[in-house]
This record gives structure tokens, sequence and C-alpha cells, in this order.
């Protein structure tokens, strides 16, 4: 009996071990390719498709249905329900005929980290949009990893328009060989979205006026103290944009920056005043506690809670903030905000520009080497170029979500206008594509600028730059042209440096360290990095053509 | 009557103080997730949510991979679990045996890679581009199955087993195998039970190697889904900004706390099942005589 047992028990956990096996096996077999083939698999690859004889862009293409895998981060892709059946990604897919990209997408920290697995193992998607882009391929280029575009440019009628008209994409897409491995998404418009914003309900109350120097903003900060020391005087978000926007009032930044008037590259926190003096400023300010007494450990977190808040008097933040983030659900509680030029510091306000049209790409598409049908890749990635595409993603479909008048000017419908729908979650989305021109600031989503303090914002901001009130300061200035090895040595250099900067930044700032030390400070840069041999390396690599502002006409857009 | 000292009323307080301060975090997450989003904003939960609702669950729930992500995680939990009890016990229970040949080269083996591996380039290359097991569950299941520390603390434990059990079972019959699994494996509970739960956690928590070696939405985890949900929102550089405002939508704080809940809740349900065995277990790998 007890034999029978054991055997109908062993019998059992064969059965079960069987059964395991199978149900593993149907988990991980990979699905036979049905309608929608992976990764452009439908054209063998010794087989061309009928088109390809003939140069010039496949698209729209009538042959069997190619699905290219892409990777990208994740605010690139549009995950919405139902985001695919909307009429402008509908429409999309209709121009594109029977190819498409499926976007595959991580939170940005963790595609950085699998973006240079990618890379370093060779093995990469089809098609991959990255940050970085510049440094990633003077690090990678020449791994062979990447499509050289360049020998399919006969499909590419688009790219090499754009390319004649922004001589910058050649500059940092082709190498010397002549070989392009990457496209830059293009940001067809000068940025300018950042700004100071004076909070009016807190300022009439006490009758102090919105400040337009460093000094007088100083003074306005320490009436508003006075005044009321349960309101702080200018909140932020957190420190490191405190620390960004003191220092571009005073026309620095906290790494290397061209020199315009000695034409010659600078490691700014030793070689500008400007720099010393801005931290100068923050200390003093600090010191008076005129910000955020948490503002040195404060999380993002709880700087957007107390900008919510709207207990503060100044703040520095993107325009569209308090519409779309801080008094999103509760309009009414918005108090009366007013953008107003950064405070002038020896004559001049700068305006913070964070993209630049025409100046470094940071983002860029990549095509792996081993893709199947790269014409087919090459005029899909053309095709997003190209005005048409533009046209679709800046204004959406003629007659649903913009009217044309008979002088050719284009109207967005009004419910878009008024802000009533956005159109981005009305009408869809796609991935595919270069950002929009002028009309939306930086921001290829009309919606977003239809918030009327964006609007105003963004308007006065640029009408300010155009009428020569304010100046332009980039975020970055674009970086020259760096060979691999170059690239590398600046990578090894800069790391320390900056971790070394931005310690003694917050030091100088909290009282930690006094200014009588400023001079052990510099240095003490002597044993942390060879800035001599940086500059060197900046000085001696070919420079970028010289930056010209495209800041939009705001009257172009909405009658202003 | 018993007699209540000062020092255990002391004592008690200290631990409830101490026990609130790890929970309250947790119960502040429960409180934010049954906000209601409209009223929430960016205002503070403390003992209580701010409105009631339960739109946040309903939200994630309503998203049919939500489901899918939880069996992803189960699958991913269970069955690196079982491969690890498999592994370890057939890895270890040779290496207990007497005059077993080749213990010391193996032993050796198991050593050196405790203070030298290939690093997570050439682990990705081996498993992902060679053995062709990326996008499938297999690298979640048995990139690391076998721990070399494990191992050597199965062996000390087996080694802790009464030979004269193993000597009877040999006198009636048994192979290794019957050994192992019949007499080995059913005395060593409160190992197994340890060691399968520090796995089973490790899996459930482990989004990196699903976010390395995983493109297919069907295939990810939970923890892909949380990460995606938590970690969006903290962009800080501003070349991300404007891309970031332009593109998506802030996710509610209530979501982003209804996901770390229903994220947690699985595990937390396990583990009063496995804490009888933690005292136990704790002794696990400590000197024999």
């Amino acid at each position: 009996m007890k034999e029978m047992y054991r055997n109908i028990r062993k019998l059992l956990l064969m059965a079960m071990c069987i059964v395991t096996l199978v149900g593993l096996t149907a988990c991980t077999t990979t699905p036979a390719p049905t309608a929608t083939p992976a990764t452009g698999a439908t054209i063998a690859p010794t087989e061309v498709a009928p088109e390809a004889t003939q140069p010039g862009s496949l698209i729209p293409y009538t042959g069997e249905q190619v699905v290219y895998k892409g990777f990208t981060m994740d605010f690139l892709v549009n995950t919405s329900a139902g985001n695919e059946d909307k009429p402008i990604v509908q429409a999309y897919r209709q121009m594109c005929g029977n190819v498409r990209i499926d976007w595959d997408s991580l939170p940005l920290d963790d595609f950085q980290q699998k973006i240079k697995i990618y890379f370093s193992s060779g093995e990469m998607p089809d098609i991959v949009i990255t940050n970085n882009a510049t440094n990633l391929l003077s690090q990678y280029s020449s791994s062979d990893i990447f499509l050289d575009l360049n020998q399919y440019k006969d499909y590419m009628p688009s790219v090499q328009l754009l390319a004649q008209q922004l001589p910058y994409i050649d500059f940092f897409t082709v190498n010397e060989e002549n070989e392009r491995y990457s496209l830059p998404m293009i940001q067809n418009t000068d940025f300018v979205g950042y700004g100071f914003i004076a909070n009016k309900t807190v300022l009439n109350q006490y009758g102090i006026d919105i400040p337009t120097t460093v000094d007088e903003f100083y003074e306005a900060l320490v009436q508003v103290k006075q005044a009321d020391p349960s309101i702080v005087p200018f909140q932020v978000l957190d420190y490191s944009q405190m620390s960004i926007s003191f220092k571009y009032m005073f026309g620095c930044s906290s790494s290397t920056y061209y020199d315009q008037t000695a034409e010659q590259w600078i490691f700014q926190p030793t070689m500008n005043e400007n720099y010393k003096n801005s931290l100068e400023f923050m200390a003093k300010c600090y010191e008076a506690g005129l910000f955020d007494p948490e503002i040195a450990t404060m999380s993002q977190d709880q700087g957007q809670a107390k900008l919510a808040a709207g207990n503060w008097a100044f703040t520095w933040h993107y325009y569209s903030s308090p519409e779309t983030s801080w008094w999103k659900n509760d309009p009414s509680a918005m108090p009366d905000l007013e953008p107003m030029l950064a405070p002038s510091y020896d004559g001049n306000s700068y305006a913070l520009m964070i993209g630049s049209y025409n100046t470094q790409p940071w983002f860029a598409y990549f095509v792996s080497a081993k893709v199947e049908n790269p014409e087919l890749m090459a005029s899909l990635l053309d095709f997003s170029y190209s005005q048409e595409v533009v046209d679709l993603r800046t204004w959406g479909i003629e007659d649903m979500t913009y009217t044309v008048s008979s002088d050719g000017k284009k109207t967005f419908v009004e419910a878009i206008e008024n802000g009533t729908i956005t159109m981005r979650d009305e009408y869809g989305s796609f991935t595919d594509g270069v950002f929009g021109p002028g009309v939306a600031y930086g921001s290829s989503d009309v919606s977003y600028i239809l918030y009327p303090f964006f609007r105003e914002g963004t308007t006065f901001i640029c009408n300010a730059i155009r009428g020569g009130q304010a100046r332009i300061f980039l975020s970055d200035y674009p970086q020259p042209k760096f060979t691999e090895e170059q690239a590398s040595e600046i990578s090894r250099i800069t790391s320390d440096l900056n971790t070394y900067t931005n310690e003694n930044d917050m030091k100088f700032v909290t009282g930690r360290l006094s200014f009588s030390q400023w001079d052990d400070f510099i240095a003490g840069y002597s044993g942390i990095g060879d800035i001599n041999g940086l500059l060197e390396i900046y000085n001696s690599a070919q420079q970028f053509p010289a930056v010209t502002p495209s800041i939009p006409d705001p009257s172009l857009f909405y009658g202003e | 009557m018993k007699r209540i000292s000062i020092f255990n009323i002391l004592n008690v307080s200290f631990l409830v103080l101490i026990s609130a301060t790890f929970l309250f975090p947790l119960f502040r997450m429960l409180m934010t997730s049954f906000s209601n989003p409209d009223q929430l904003g960016f205002k503070s939960v403390y003992l209580l949510p701010v409105g009631f609702s339960m739109q946040a669950y309903s939200y994630l729930l309503s998203n049919p991979m939500v489901l899918r992500y939880y069996f992803n995680s189960v699958l991913y939990a269970g069955l690196s679990s079982l491969c690890m009890v498999l592994v370890t016990s057939t890895m270890a229970y040779p290496l207990m045996i007497p005059g077993f040949r080749g213990k010391r080269l193996i032993s050796f083996m198991l050593v050196f890679t405790i203070y030298f591996g290939g690093g997570l380039i050439s682990t990705y290359i081996i498993t992902g581009i060679i053995l062709h097991l990326k996008d499938t569950i297999w690298p979640m299941v048995l990139l690391g199955t076998l721990s070399p520390i494990t191992v050597i603390i199965f062996r000390t434990f087996f080694k802790g087993i009464p030979q004269s059990l193993t000597e009877a079972a040999q006198i009636d019959g048994g192979g290794h195998f019957w050994i192992l699994f019949r007499i080995i494996l059913p005395l060593s509970t409160p190992l197994l039970a340890t060691f399968v739960l520090f796995r089973a956690v490790g899996s459930w928590n482990d989004y990196f190697t699903p976010m390395i070696y995983v493109s297919s939405d069907s295939l990810y985890p939970i923890q892909i889904l949380l990460r995606r949900l938590v970690v969006l929102m903290q962009i800080t550089d501003l070349r991300y900004q404007t891309l970031l405002l332009q593109y998506t939508k802030l996710t509610p704080r209530t979501v982003q706390a209804a996901a770390i809940i229903i994220t947690i809740t699985p595990i937390m349900c396990v583990y009063p099942f496995l804490q009888k065995y933690f005292t136990k277990g704790m002794l696990i790998g400590a000197v024999k005589t």
C-alpha cells in the first residue's frame, strides 16, 4: 500500500514537471510573425524593394508592412489610451504608408543606463532617439554600430535641404570622412519659456515696485521680508534652480563658456569675475534670510508645494508652471503674477535661452548599422523632417485644428485658441519627427502657449529680446567639434572640476566658506584638474559658427 | 498580578515609537493614495487623506497591463526561487560529501567568483546576445540564481544534519538524489524558507534586470510600471524640462502612491507566513560544532 502510494506520488510529481516545462516553453516562445512582423523583416536582405532602385523618398511606402523597433525616453512617447486612433496620428500613419516605428521607452535615468549598454555591447534597436547626442557620437561613431546615413542621402531630400538652411546640422553630425551617423531633433525655434516672475498680489499689498536692477532687486527682497517675515521673498524649486537663475542674472555659468568679446573659451569660475560676484550676492541674500530657509536641503516636491502655496514675492521658473502645475486644479487660487526681466547687472538684463534653434543639438536619432532595408529607414527618417510632417505636428489637420485665411495665415480653431482643449490630448501626437517652427516658442504643442500667463510671459520675453531690452544668455554655449580622444579627455577633466565647483558653490552661499578663502578655492582647482589643458582643447577644436538667434515674432502667431 | 516595571513601560514605549517611525511613511503613502487628486494638489498628507477617492486605484487597475505586470512579477519571483533552491542545493550537496573528488577545485571556483566578476556589459553580451535570452523571461529567472555565498551557507547547513541519517538512507538503498530530496531538503525548511523569501523579495523588487533585458511590454514586471510613474517627474535638467512639460501630463501624486501600495502589498502579505522561520534562519551559516 505504501509502495503504491509512493509510486502515485512519483507519477504526479513527474507529470507536474512535464506540465511546467511545457507551460514555460509556451510562455517563452517568441510568437511567429503575423501581419506586423518585427524589425523590418518582410524584405529579405538580398531582395531590394522595387522602389529602392529609384533614388528619392520611398514614402508613402506601398510594399508589405514593415515595423521598425525604436527606443527612446518615455516623455517623448505619447502612451495615453487611444492615441494611436486619434486623427493626427492616423493622418501621419496614412502619410507614411506601410511602414512605422514601434517605440519602446523608459524613464530618463533608466534610458541613459540602457542606451550605454546597447552602444557598448554593439547591439541596439533599429533606431533610437537619445540625449547627449554629440558626446555619444564622439564616443561611439568609430565602433561601426551606427548606420552612415550619408550613404543613403539620395533617399533623404528633406534632410539635404535642411542641412543647407541650418549649417549646424552638418557641423555636428558629419565627420571628416563625410560620414553622418546621427540626425538631430531640431528645435526649430529659440526657447525662452523660463524667466523671473513677480507675485503682484504680494508686491501691491506692500507697495513694492518690480525691480529692474540687481540692487533694486535686493532692496525689494528686503522690503518684502520686513513687511511680512512669513513671506519668502525669493522662492524657487530647489537650490540648483536658484543657483542657475542668479548666475545667468550676472551673465555667467559654472563651467566653460565662450567669451564672445575675447573670442575664446574660458572657465568661468576662475576667469569670470561675475561668477564670484553672483555667489557674493547669493550669500548676501541667504544671510539676510531672503531665500527659503530650507533652500539648501529641500526636495523638488517640497519646492513645488511651496510655490503652489503662493506665499512668495519673486520666483524663477517655467512660465507654464503656474497654470499647468501649481494651480492646475484650482485656477482661481492663482495670484496675480507678472513676468519680469531679469534684474540687470552692469547694464545688462539677460534672458536665459535653454534651447536655441541653431545650436548644438541635444537630442538626435541614431540608426543601427544592422537595420534591414536601410533605404526605407532613411526615407522614413527623412520624411519626418519634411514640411508636411512639421506642419502636421505643429498645426494639426486643416479645418479640424486650424484654418487658413485667404492670405495664407494659419489660425488655430477657437477651442484650441482659448485652451478649452489641448491639441495633443484631443487629436493625438506621434514621436517621429522634429519640433515645429516658431509658433510655440519651443513648444510644439500649441496648447501650452495658449495658457494666458505662459503666453503673456513668453510674449513679454520675446518682445524684450527683439526690442533690445534683454540679452540672450545661452544655457549651454554650443560646443566645438571634438575628436573622440578630445571628448574623452574633456570628460575626464571636467568630471572632477564640476564636482569641486558645485560643492563649493553651496558652501560659499550658505556661509560655510568665507569669501576671504576665495583665493584658496581658486588655487584648489590646480589640484583637481588641468584647466589650461581643457581650454587648450576647446580653443583648438573646430569652432561652431556664430550663434544667430531666431526669436519668434508673436504677432505672426496670434496677432499681438 | 503580573508586575509591570518602569523598564517594561519605557521599553515598550520606545519600541512603539520606533515602529511608528518606520510605519508612518507607509501609512502616509496609503493615505495619499486614497486622497482626492483635485483637492490634494501639493498639500501634505498626515493622518487622514485629503478628501477621499478611489480614483487612483481604479485608474491603475483599469489598465489591463497592470494585471499582466503582476502576473509577471509573481512568475519571476516563483520561478527564480524554485531555480535557486534546485540549483543551489544540488551544488551544495556534493560539497558536503566526504571524499568527493574535485571538492576543492569547485570550492575555489565558487570563491573566486565572489571577488572577480565580468561586469554588466559582459553579462549582457553573454546573456542577451550570445545566449539569445534578450526579451524572454529567463534573464529574470536565471541571473543571480547561483550565489556562491548561498552555496556555502547551504553546504554548512547540510553538514549540520546528522550523518547517521544519510548513512541509514544509503544502507536502505537510497541514492544521492533520494537523500537530497527526501532527507536533506525536508530537514532544511528554515534554510529554504529564508532563502526563498530573500530570493522572492529580491526578484519582486528587481527592476534593473527587466529594464536591461526586456523590451516587450508584456514581459515587464510591476516594478517597471512603478518606476515609470514615480521617476518620470524627477527631472531637474533644464534641457529636459522643455520637452517634459510639453509631452506629458503630471502624474497625480495619488496615482504614484497607489502604484507603490499595490506593488508592495503582495510581498507584505507573504512575510507573516514565513516570519517563524526567520529566527532559525538568522543562525543559518553560523559555525556549527
